[in-house]
């Protein structure tokens, strides 16, 4: 059959299909206009598909697509129909005991999240007791950050009384969803973090633990944090684990007996052991939630469920700063403390870990506010370029300058959110045969032209690409500052026959790297610049053009400078030149304020 | 865990235009499925049925870093997961196929293989009948596979290849339909 007479047949199979079957043949017929073969076929497919249904269906059991799910579809339950005074007016998402739908009060009218029980908690008389019970203390907790529940329904749904949950409707995002785009920076950890502490506070001196305290079940509005689910998880069935990767999964309910509630890579020690929860429960799943906010990495990760346990029971967790290197010291200990094996070393209440990241946000507030000398005993250049090599022979992974610019212009906007800067240059990794690299380095170059930047240097440890893009995402950065060259290979620079192809394959690298990096970090910008591949503004603008046709979400975020003044000037000792750089980079990080704010998802 | 990175990577890159990642990929896929599916195809593991779609969505677990891609990164695996499945099934039943060959014996997964949830179909026919709804009409052919082998709802699915879940659930209808008269038209 043609194309065209496949058309055809389509537009005319639905068709008919919208009409009541008995009138079907006699429409085909009629809109065939004479066609044989289309009538024919459609007629034949109409017939086939009295009897398709359910058909191929099955195949399509156990899907667990996590993130593809736009619809949601338990029986009875569907958007447009009626819960008791509700209105179901669309499907959110499954949450831990079953679906959850924005739907209308009818009475009150407003709009709320209903929870439906999945029907295995609801058809058991006890459980259904105890959910009950614990659901009116839960009710009773009224706090900014956690989730009102406001009510507890009962409604029939496939034949099975149901309860289900009213709660207040909350627009914004999962903490989940947030780490999907990389780590948070550190003075939004914090007060993510803090919230959440009080909110833990609070419920603890009720009596109520969460015991499922993590990432997809703490909500970011625009009025802050909000806590979900709370002291809810021991209805979730009979058991809830995890794999190593993110998604949900319910085990197999016979090869468990229900002791273990929680979700994996969160649980405490004391969780696993199916021993006694309390608080201090939570405080260990709260210290590994605000180590993933910071470093954007799992606390424990392994590659099976049994690993996992293992190492939750057993192994530390890489010290916050090997993720990331701004980390306050005290911000480390206090999520060491709070992932202490043994609960009593653990904190003991909620609010003492509020207010220790009280006081921790307020040291970070004070050292910014009041940048001490001491940071930069001597601004003449000599000392600084004298810094770098001692501190990366000492082994550092990176190298922090925690100074100002000398006319301190750039201390108000640094007052709130320090941005940070991820310089790709590296002392004695730079091989760009065009450029004459005899007097120091690029970096050297660049420590006047950064002074008063908040700067992580990188140290290239590695030749691996993705090593590099993998320490860089998780700097979480504002900026990130490349020579044009400095992404070689150096194993490869060492190949002679490579060598005349340098140039294009550092361009290659750094097309790659950006495009990466952009893509897994939205507000990351970038800033390429060179001392003489830029030769001219044509020049420039192709090479821009070509990495954002490969790469378009990075439009308008790569920006890219040629140091002028030719060759004998091209240094970043020059301080006009030092100058014009500072200039553009501060230029590129007020570009970026406007989305600073923007860090919560507004309504 | 590198396996994990590079397939992550590897999409990542697909995702920003590399064509070159999707051939990659879908041998990285392909490898992880088969490996998955060869303890059940030899029945090394009796006690338990084969849910091709449960076996998608292991390895998608498996390989991929989900808090490093993004939603349409996700919508490819799927695609690529469900074409690969297709394949090891199919290269399953052949070579079954040719075992049994003198014996006149259908293969149909049922008796097969240990699949769970589809009863008697044969899997060679769907093949075929897939390869022709598919000459016919690409997108339905695109989409029954991820129906059936990557195991999509219709709204997933529909994320998939960016149509309107409406589009989709027409297009499956008439595919689903189409498909029934080619493999059971001798029941009707």
């Amino acid at each position: 059959m043609s194309a065209d007479g496949w058309k055809r047949v389509d537009a005319l199979f639905h068709a008919a299909l919208e009409r009541p079957a008995v009138d079907r043949s006699a429409y085909v017929h009629a809109q065939s206009l004479g066609d044989e073969n289309i009538r024919r076929e459609v007629e034949s497919l109409l017939t086939a598909h009295e009897h398709a249904e359910g058909f191929l269906e099955e195949g399509a059991e156990g899907s667990i697509a996590e993130g593809l799910e736009t619809d949601a579809n338990p029986a009875d339950v569907r958007p447009g129909g009626r819960l008791g005074a509700f209105e179901i007016l669309d499907a959110l998402g499954a949450g831990g005991m079953g679906r959850v739908y924005r739907a209308r009060d009818t009475r009150l009218d407003r709009f709320v999240a209903i929870k439906v029980l999945s029907p295995e908690i609801a058809g058991d008389p006890r459980s259904r007791q105890r959910f009950e019970r614990e659901a009116r203390v839960v009710s009773r907790l009224a706090h900014p950050h956690i989730c009102t529940l406001f009510d507890l329904g009962l409604a029939r749904v496939e034949g099975v009384e149901t309860p289900f949950l009213v709660m207040e409707l909350l627009d914004g995002e999962t903490l989940a969803a947030r780490l999907a785009r990389g780590a948070l920076p550190i003075e939004q950890s914090i007060r993510i973090a803090s919230q959440i502490a009080e909110a833990l506070s609070v419920a603890h001196a009720s009596g109520i633990v969460h015991r499922d305290l993590k990432p997809a079940n703490i909500m970011l509005t625009s009025s802050g944090v909000k806590l979900l689910d709370f002291g809810l998880a021991r209805w979730r069935g009979p058991v809830v684990a995890s794999g190593t990767n993110g998604a949900d999964r319910r085990a197999d309910a016979s090869s468990t007996a229900g002791l273990i509630i929680g979700t994996l890579p969160y649980m405490a020690p004391e969780q696993l052991r199916a021993d006694a929860v309390d608080g201090r429960t939570d405080l260990f799943a709260f210290g590994a939630v605000l180590y993933e906010m910071l470093t954007g990495a799992r606390a424990f990760a392994a590659d099976s469920q049994a690993a996992l346990v293992a190492a939750i029971l057993e192994h530390e967790p890489a010290p916050l700063a090997e993720h990331q290197p701004l980390t306050p010291p005290a911000l480390g200990r206090l999520v060491t403390r709070c992932l202490a094996k043994n609960p009593a070393e653990r904190w003991q209440h909620a609010q003492d870990v509020a207010f220790e990241l009280t006081e921790i946000q307020e040291r970070i507030t004070d050292r910014v506010a009041r940048p001490t000398a001491t940071r930069r005993p001597d601004t003449s250049r000599r000392s600084v370029r004298g810094l770098l090599p001692i501190a990366l022979v000492a082994g550092l992974l990176s190298l922090l300058l925690w100074s100002f610019v000398p006319n301190g212009d750039n201390r108000a906007a640094s007052a709130t959110t320090q941005p940070v800067i991820v310089l790709m240059d590296s002392p004695g990794r730079v091989y760009d045969p065009r450029t004459e690299a005899a007097f120091g380095t690029n970096a050297d170059d660049l420590s006047d032209a950064l002074a008063g930047f908040l700067v992580i240097l990188h140290k290239e440890s590695t030749s691996s690409m993705w090593h590099r893009e993998d320490w860089v995402r998780r700097q979480n950065p504002d900026l990130v500052i490349s020579h044009l060259s400095c992404l070689l290979d150096a194993r490869k620079a060492d190949n002679d026959a490579l060598e005349k192809d340098l140039f294009a394959l550092a361009e290659h690298r750094l097309t790659l790297f950006f495009g990466y990096l952009g893509a897994v970090n939205a507000r990351t910008r970038f800033l390429v610049y060179s001392r003489n591949h830029f030769a001219t503004p044509e020049i420039e603008k192709k090479w821009v053009g070509d990495v954002i046709a490969r790469f378009p979400h990075l439009k308008g975020r790569l920006h890219t400078m040629s140091v002028p003044g030719g060759r004998e000037r091209a240094t970043f000792r020059d301080p006009a030149t030092a100058q014009i750089f500072r200039e553009q980079v501060k230029a590129i990080l007020v570009l970026r304020e406007g989305t600073m704010a923007a860090d919560l998802p507004k309504p | 865990m590198s396996k994990a990175l590079d397939v992550t990577a590897l999409l990542v890159a697909w995702n920003n235009g590399d064509e070159d990642a999707r051939d990659l990929l879908m041998e990285a896929v392909y490898d992880e499925l088969r490996r998955r599916a060869r303890g059940f195809l030899r029945r090394e593991r009796p006690d338990h049925s084969l849910a091709p779609t449960a076996l998608v969505n292991e390895t998608y677990l498996k390989l991929v870093d989900q808090r490093r891609v993004q939603w349409q990164s996700r919508a490819h695996f799927f695609a690529i997961a469900g074409h690969a499945m297709r394949r090891i099934l199919v290269d399953h039943a052949r070579a079954r196929r040719a075992v049994k060959r003198d014996a006149g014996t259908r293969v149909s997964w049922r008796e097969d293989l240990p699949v769970r949830g589809s009863h008697d179909l044969d899997v060679l026919a769907l093949d075929a009948a897939l390869d022709k709804l598919a000459a016919l009409d690409a997108r339905k052919g695109h989409l029954v596979e991820l129906r059936f082998f990557a195991g999509l709802t219709i709204g997933q699915a529909a994320a998939v290849l960016g149509l309107a879940k409406a589009t989709a659930n027409r297009d499956w209808v008439l595919a689903r339909a189409w498909l029934f008269r080619e493999l059971r038209g001798d029941t009707l």
